[in-house]
């Protein structure tokens, strides 16, 4: 992660100019699939998130960046937990 | 002689009780941990993130217990080969079942198929919950690629004194949708 990543998934608040929170709300609102949660087009929620509106793109990038972490963490726990699991079947042998 | 190995009978009798004492709990172990991971789908499925944040403290903490009772068995295990004069190298359990009176060793091996049918299902389901979040995990990156791209794109406007512009780059184009 670069420098600019690391400030705008860490501090989005230091980064987000005047100049794209348009941008980032008028996407928020095109993208209702992606970004809103997928029962809810009326453009309020980010993945699923009812209290972070699409008029805050600070806010939906700091939950972005949460919801990253998460799926990171549990993706690398179920790596991990396979090799666990493989190792405990081989350690019974061959009942 | 005699008291010897009437001293090891013992020795031996103790270490299968403590052996089928671990297996009982390998088992609670596993049954814990394929309801974490049925949690854990649900989670992910549903898009539960904080539920989900929960639930991989939760496991981690479950598969550090199940490792530490695979370690204290693997040793049990392995001592009792010794004990039986089995192969001392050898942990695992078939080899020593092989080597016991039909009663505990049909009790041990009625224990260790359970864990085993429950350690199947539970990584039946880890390979689903992986794909799951392999698949959120690029969909996050790429929005967060997108959202960087828009920031970069708007200071690099500002370097060069142009005016910010507002129309929507790559919508419903590159970007997966949900």
């Amino acid at each position: 992660m670069n420098e600019i990543e690391r400030d705008l998934f860490h501090d989005p608040g230091l980064l987000i100019t005047p100049g794209i929170l348009p941008r980032l709300s008028e996407f928020s609102r095109e993208l209702p699939g992606l970004l809103h949660s997928a029962t809810d087009n009326e453009g309020t929620g980010l993945l699923g998130d009812p209290e972070i509106a699409p008029e805050n793109p600070v806010a939906w990038i700091s939950q972005l960046a949460e919801v990253t972490r998460a799926y990171e963490a549990a993706h690398q726990l179920v790596q991990s937990e396979d090799e666990l699991l493989g190792q405990t079947m081989a350690s019974f042998g061959r009942l | 002689m005699k008291s010897e190995s009437l001293f090891d009978l013992e020795t031996i009798q103790e270490q299968l009780t403590t052996l089928e004492d671990l297996l009982v709990k390998e088992f609670r172990a596993c049954q814990a941990l394929q309801a974490l991971t049925k949690d854990e789908r649900q989670a992910l499925a549903s898009g539960h993130i904080e539920e989900l944040t929960r639930l991989v403290e939760r496991k981690e903490a479950q598969l550090d217990e199940m490792g530490d009772l695979e370690n204290n068995r693997r040793a049990l295990v392995q001592e009792l080969n010794r004990s039986c004069n089995l192969q001392p190298d050898s942990a695992t359990l078939a080899d020593l079942l092989g080597a016991l009176p039909p009663d505990p060793a049909g009790r041990l091996g009625r224990l260790a198929e359970g864990i085993l049918t429950l350690l199947v299902d539970v990584r039946d389901m880890t390979h689903g919950n992986r794909a799951i979040a392999s698949t959120a995990l690029e969909r996050a990156d790429a929005i967060q690629t997108f959202l960087l791209g828009l920031y970069q794109q708007q200071g690099d406007r500002r370097a060069t004194g142009e005016a910010p512009e507002l129309t929507l780059p790559a919508v419903g184009g590159q970007l997966p949708r949900a």
